[in-house]
């Protein structure tokens, strides 16, 4: 079993990425930090080792002008894929769901919108242990 | 009276299990009464003849309380000198006892040993023998002396620590009293009736039986979800003082191999009570409700993140294979993380709640291959969802049963066998739900979702078998339910046909799509198919 990065270093790259995306948003776009939890990894059944953790968080981006949605995905996808990050989705332009995967590291990330128009997005680290070495 | 046998035989950590529950009810009652004390000295702006009175009624329940903590503090006392005493004499007589043991001799209750072997006993060994009996027979009768007046002493102190003794005991006809002593429904009753029956008692009444049959309602479907709240915070601490006691006295001795295994569970139980006092003492994403608690057997613990009795929709998520109390904070994780997702979908007010209500299969082979867990389930869940329609405050809540791997089996028995009170359905990465399609399990089809990730390995208990004892996917096309998507997972090894373990587990991740759909069911709304 291998190193990984600790679980304090897994909130903070989730929170680095999420940062940098929100970043780009033009005003009048208000996220929000609403969920912020460090997770088992695994079922006690699935047969991977036990013990590893990871980061999640989901902000909910306010005040995003209806018009200016579809620009918000578009705009979400070029910055992601032009840093490190794959669609892992069919996301075509006009779809309200968007997942990506860092090629380096595996964080994932989601900008999706609800009934009501409210956009979210969200993120996941990999599985990692607490503090970075596998439980002996 | 002690007898020889019963001071031999005699764990003396018994006492300090006793001491150390007593100790914790002293320091409850004792708080209780400075709590009163707090509160009335918040009054100072509150005067007149009705504040004096007033007060003066509070001081006089706070003397109460602090004078019942001075006699659970004096049990505590007693069991403690019980416990040294008696474990003094049980040390002193343990090498003798080895020692007639060896030369097979017999030792009367009163500690008086007899050789019933004499006649066919010759020579070095008759000697031998006539010398274990002078040494070892003043020992003994020393060392009962010394136990029965011990257990004569603190029997009589520890009679006399009565409520009439100690000036706690209330008039005859007092409502608190009259309350103890009700008949409280047995668990069984149908909720709606247990509803009526708690509505029926006086605050007072109702507060009384809260803290003297804590373990009884905070079982008891039908009684509203702040006050089993409250039961079951009283009945967590005792089981938590009961486990450390076991792990103390474990820790203390040479350990045998059932007793090594015996330490983990009870050090991984105490591990499971931990993460459920840190939920309910951590606000976010809401309040937290306990909704049951027992450390027997595996161990169950229901609890609710969000209230029930008030949220506008209401989960009950059931976790599969190798759920039980040691496990339940992962299983709390996920329930936050759906009440999350049904934010996030728009639901205006929610609860989730945890449910591991019943003895879950603790291996995948052979117990997840098997009925019995479910059908063992079945009435408990189905009483449970009842409870949450009895309690419910106002419009009736919109009510979701979602369930992973086997725990979507027990809901598949539930709803089969007992007509399952909900709205919808959910099964999450199923083996199947001991039906052969929708249509089988007593509940409207449209209301009923399935999900699986393409590399869950559940896939391969799956097969298309007529003796599968589980049934097919519920996500499967011939089923007839509404599936929705989920990420694929990670992707196993050839050998594993590409399914995995991690894949089983990976739905509750905020950027899976299958999280975000858990929450829209939840909230009323229908999910993405893809």
């Amino acid at each position: 079993m291998q190193n990984t990065i600790t679980i304090s270093q897994a909130e903070q790259r989730a929170e680095d990425y999420a940062q940098w995306f929100l970043e780009t948003l033009p005003a009048p776009a208000r996220p929000e930090m609403t969920f912020r939890q460090n997770s088992d990894c695994a079922d006690p059944t699935d047969g991977g080792p036990p013990g590893r953790v990871f980061a999640s968080l989901v902000y909910q981006v306010h005040d995003v002008p209806a018009g200016e949605v579809d620009n918000y995905f578009q705009a979400a996808q070029q910055w992601w894929t032009s840093h490190e990050f794959r669609v892992t989705n069919n996301w075509r332009s006009g779809d309200r769901s968007l997942r990506v995967e860092n090629t380096k590291d595996s964080f994932r990330m989601a900008l999706t919108t609800n009934d009501a128009g409210l956009m979210i997005l969200a993120a996941d680290s990999p599985c990692v242990w607490p503090n970075g070495r596998p439980r002996g | 009276m002690v007898s020889f046998a019963d001071l031999r035989d005699i764990d003396p950590y018994v006492f300090r299990q006793g001491e150390s529950a007593w100790f914790d009810m002293y320091n409850t009652i004792k708080e209780r009464g400075y709590d009163v004390r707090r509160a009335v000295d918040k009054l100072e702006a509150w005067t007149g003849a009705a504040a004096d009175a007033g007060k003066a009624t509070f001081r006089e329940h706070e003397q109460r309380f602090l004078a019942g903590a001075d006699a659970l503090h004096a049990a505590y006392l007693l069991l403690r000198q019980a416990g040294d005493r008696i474990g003094a004499a049980h040390a002193r007589i343990a090498e003798g006892a080895a020692e007639v043991g060896y030369w097979s001799l017999t030792v009367a209750a009163d500690g008086t040993i007899t050789d019933h072997h004499s006649r066919t006993r010759y020579g070095d060994e008759a000697a031998q023998i006539r010398d274990v009996i002078a040494k070892y027979q003043p020992v003994f009768h020393a060392a009962m002396a010394e136990a029965n007046q011990a257990d004569a002493e603190i029997a009589a102190a520890l009679r006399n620590l009565t409520a009439e003794a100690v000036g706690l005991a209330a008039p005859g006809g007092d409502a608190t009293t009259t309350a103890a002593a009700t008949a409280i429904p047995p668990r069984g009753t149908a909720p709606t009736d247990v509803k009526k029956w708690w509505d029926s008692l006086s605050p007072m009444q109702q507060e009384s039986l809260l803290f003297t049959r804590a373990a009884e309602l905070g079982a008891l479907d039908g009684v509203p979800a702040l006050a089993r709240d409250r039961a079951n915070r009283l009945r967590l601490t005792e089981e938590k003082s009961e486990l450390l006691a076991d792990q103390q006295r474990l820790l203390a001795k040479h350990r045998t191999h059932d007793e090594e295994l015996w330490l983990k569970q009870v050090t991984d139980k105490l591990h499971g009570i931990d993460d459920i006092e840190k939920r309910l003492n951590f606000m976010a994403p809401a309040e937290a409700f306990l909704l049951a608690v027992d450390g027997q057997g595996n161990g169950r613990a229901i609890i609710a993140s969000g209230n029930p009795d008030t949220a506008t929709n209401v989960a009950t998520y059931i976790p599969g294979t190798g759920a039980n109390l040691a496990n339940v904070g992962g299983d709390i994780n996920r329930s936050d993380l759906m009440l999350q997702a049904a934010a996030n979908a728009g639901s205006p007010s929610t609860a989730v709640i945890t449910w591991v209500g019943y003895e879950a299969p603790q291996n995948v082979v052979p117990e997840a291959a098997e009925e019995q867990f479910a059908d063992g389930a079945k009435k408990n869940l189905d009483r449970f969802q009842d409870g949450l329609r009895a309690t419910h405050e106002g419009a009736p809540s919109h009510n979701t049963v979602l369930g992973h791997s086997y725990g979507s089996t027990v809901i598949g028995h539930a709803a089969r066998d007992e007509g399952l009170n909900a709205d919808e359905l959910v099964f999450v990465g199923s083996p199947g739900v001991g039906v052969g399609n929708a249509g089988g399990l007593n509940f409207p089809t449209d209301h009923i979702y399935a999900t699986v990730a393409d590399h869950d390995i559940i896939h391969m208990s799956n097969i298309e078998d007529p003796h599968d004892v589980h049934g097919p996917d519920p996500a499967g096309t011939q089923f007839g339910a509404h599936v929705f998507a989920s990420a694929p997972g990670t992707a196993g090894p050839w050998y594993t046909g590409g399914y995995s373990g991690a894949a089983h587990s990976q739905y509750w991740g905020t950027t899976n799509p299958a999280l975000e759909n858990m929450g829209k069911i939840i909230a009323g709304q229908v999910p993405d198919a893809h």
